[in-house]
């Protein structure tokens, strides 16, 4: 199945061709684990996970043409 | 001498041109810490809270902490405080830069200015050298070419805090400036400055902060220093992309306030990001005196943009305020106008915030045609030139508009009869995290001493900022009555310290604790340590009850407690915020009204 990835911020060199927004072919019954593990991003990198605009975790299982934005340790003010 | 203070306050009396300098106050040092704390203990000594905020009874103090001007990491803050010309609450606003160690190494730990000087004067400040002078030259001019100016007539290498053309005007989102890009930013502290007719503080010091134990300070600093490169936050996050490498994710999740809070999420989000920045139109990154991060941008504005020139910024807020907040996706345009702001010293986060209630007032028909018809703009949102337009009549009260822009946001829309409008809390704008996505953020706001701030209570680092087996579910109103008394009495130990709370991303609350022993010589656990903190905080509410504050101000406007957001992961999202603040007055240890009983106070210290 394919599904579409977002890396954002700092994720964006674990990307396969250098984009931050790419398709992926993962196999039947992928997790978004699965995919964390395919692109080589270390478990603490993906903080926040978001599957077609919902909140999720590394167990969500994933369907084609899911859409998952993986989000780093990040933090904001001034 | 004592250490990690150099032992003076600078007292100045504008009214008279009285110049005097008297002995820190140490046991108020240990109680309260430094800068924020003790500034605080001062001011609530010192003036009256229901005193005119723009008035000769205000003070405005310059503090700083015992770690400024060591070599601590980021040990450069200093803080503006004084009652808010914006609030009518207590103001405390935090810079870096370089002015706050060049302060410490004139041999000042804090500046007192009193009264009201006659004409527009400016003071320098050379070690024992202490002159009040004639600043007739430099009012009406910007912050960077005051200080150009002002350099050129003192020394090369003095640093300059000062305010702009928007403090002169006493606007009421008006902020200080330093070193050209640094502000503190929030709460209207360069209006109070402006009313007392000082255009600038400008200081040179040649002496240095002595720390009790070397050997010790050293070793931690070199830790610390170990841990800030290794936490992707600091090293990664704030370094790479500053502090705009926020948006992506608050758009993704839908908490990028939008168009004056209508939505939580920017269609045009993708080209006002930190990684848009960085690819188009950023020159470096900068640190302030002492920092291993280098969270600040200098920027450029490159390309065919209808607006040209180069300065510091934008942070992560300022693309909000200026940008997605008033529907503007053009990060030219977003620039400019962070630039505009730095120059006439207004803080990006009201100003956006006041603009953007002014084009909700004006798309809803609710200022009369008559107001607009003048303009050279369509106050609308999505229109860059009205963003622009507006800052050049706020920061200089140009026509009925301009005038009511300069009050700020809720005084604007209170004054066309919908104060509903005015996204904000106690007078001043909220910032760029929609709280209806995560409800401690929402009851930070609501409790926060300065009025609405992310930075006073910042829960996020636990709401979404954290692994997923650690998160308080940001959805939940459980547990945020206790997590935010913790960060709140946790920043308030950051804030007094001298360090930027951007290090504590990385550096535990004991690290800094063991940073603060080992420079001044105490011996606090980290529960004495906590417990200053709570001591900061309650001192600060006791300042807003005594001016007139109460439990009718701890509260979010009605968008946020009944209108659901609408995209996102935080669709359907209101704040539930009653109960949330019922708990937080009993974990607080206050009535009912949110007024600390006698044995808090009592336990604090402060009864």
């Amino acid at each position: 199945m394919r599904v579409q990835v977002e890396l954002q911020a700092y994720l964006d060199k674990y990307s396969p061709n250098g984009a931050s927004e790419f398709a992926i072919e993962l196999p039947e019954g992928a997790t978004v684990d699965t995919l964390v593990r395919r692109l080589g991003i270390p478990d603490d990198m993906a903080q926040v996970i978001i599957v077609n605009n919902e909140n999720s975790d590394f167990d969500r299982p994933l369907q084609e043409g899911d859409r998952v934005v993986l989000i780093p340790p990040l933090a904001g003010g001034q | 001498m004592p250490y990690g203070w150099v032992g003076t306050v600078l007292r100045i009396d504008l009214t008279n041109g009285r110049i005097v300098r008297e002995p820190l106050n140490m046991d108020w040092a240990r109680q309260f810490l430094g800068g924020r704390g003790l500034g605080t203990k001062y001011l609530y000594e010192e003036i009256d809270p229901r005193c005119d905020p723009l008035g000769p009874d205000n003070k405005v103090i310059f503090a700083t902490g015992p770690l400024t001007g060591t070599y601590a990491p980021t040990g450069g803050r200093y803080m503006v405080l004084c009652k808010s010309p914006l609030t009518d609450a207590i103001a405390c606003s935090n810079s870096g830069g370089y002015w706050g160690p060049e302060l410490k190494f004139a041999g000042y730990d804090m500046v007192i200015l009193e009264g009201k000087a006659p004409k527009p004067v400016y003071i320098w400040v050379y070690n024992d050298h202490v002159e009040i002078r004639d600043a007739s030259h430099v009012w009406g001019k910007d912050t960077a070419h005051t200080e150009d100016i002002l350099r050129s007539e003192t020394d090369p290498q003095a640093r300059v805090a000062g305010i702009g053309p928007a403090g002169e005007n006493l606007c009421r989102v008006a902020c200080v400036i330093n070193d050209k890009g640094r502000a503190a930013g929030r709460s209207g502290v360069g209006a109070a400055m402006g009313a007392k007719n000082v255009k600038a503080i400008v200081v040179r010091g040649t002496g240095a902060v002595p720390v009790a134990d070397p050997v010790a300070f050293s070793r931690l600093v070199m830790e610390s220093l170990e841990i800030i490169n290794q936490s992707p936050v600091t090293a990664h996050a704030l370094r790479g992309l500053g502090t705009a490498s926020t948006v992506g994710f608050t758009n993704s999740v839908g908490i990028l306030p939008t168009r004056n809070f209508q939505q939580g999420q920017f269609e045009q989000a993708q080209p006002i990001s930190g990684q848009a920045l960085a690819q188009t139109m950023l020159v470096r990154n900068k640190g302030c005196y002492s920092c291993p991060i280098g969270c600040a941008r200098v920027t450029e504005i490159r390309g065919p943009a209808k607006w040209q020139g180069k300065g510091e910024g934008p942070e992560y807020e300022t693309i909000f305020g200026l940008g997605s907040d008033c529907g503007v996706g053009d990060l030219a345009a977003v620039l400019y106008a962070n630039y505009l702001c730095n120059l006439w010293a207004m803080d990006t986060i009201s100003a956006g915030g006041t603009i953007a209630t002014a084009m909700e007032l004006a798309e809803k028909g609710y200022i009369p045609p008559e107001d607009l018809a003048d303009l050279p703009f369509e106050l609308k949102f999505g229109n860059p030139d009205a963003v622009i337009g507006c800052l050049e009549l706020m920061a200089f009260r140009k026509g009925k508009l301009g005038n009511l822009l300069a009050e700020g946001g809720y005084r604007l829309a209170e004054y066309y009869g919908h104060p509903e409008l005015f996204m904000g809390v106690k007078k001043q704008d909220f910032a760029a995290y929609d709280p209806r996505g995560a409800k401690g953020m929402g009851l930070g706001y609501a409790t926060s001493n300065r009025g609405a701030c992310h930075l006073r209570g910042y829960t996020m680092s636990v709401e979404w900022f954290a692994p997923p087996n650690q998160r308080l579910d940001p959805f939940s109103i459980e547990g945020k009555a206790q997590a935010q008394k913790t960060f709140q009495d946790k920043a308030a130990c950051e804030d007094s310290s001298g360090i930027c709370t951007f290090t504590t991303f990385a550096l535990t609350p004991d690290k800094l604790c063991a940073l603060y022993n080992a420079a001044t010589g105490e011996d606090l656990d980290l529960e004495a340590w906590n417990l200053a903190g709570e001591r900061i905080w309650n001192l600060e509410r006791m300042f807003n009850i005594r001016a007139g504050l109460g439990r009718k101000d701890d509260t979010l406007p009605p968008r946020m407690l009944k209108e659901p957001l609408t995209g996102g992961a935080v669709q359907g999202q209101v704040v539930e915020l009653e109960p949330m603040l019922e708990e937080y007055y009993r974990v607080r240890g206050w009535d009912e009204e949110g007024r600390p009983l006698p044995e808090t106070l009592a336990r604090l210290g402060l009864a």
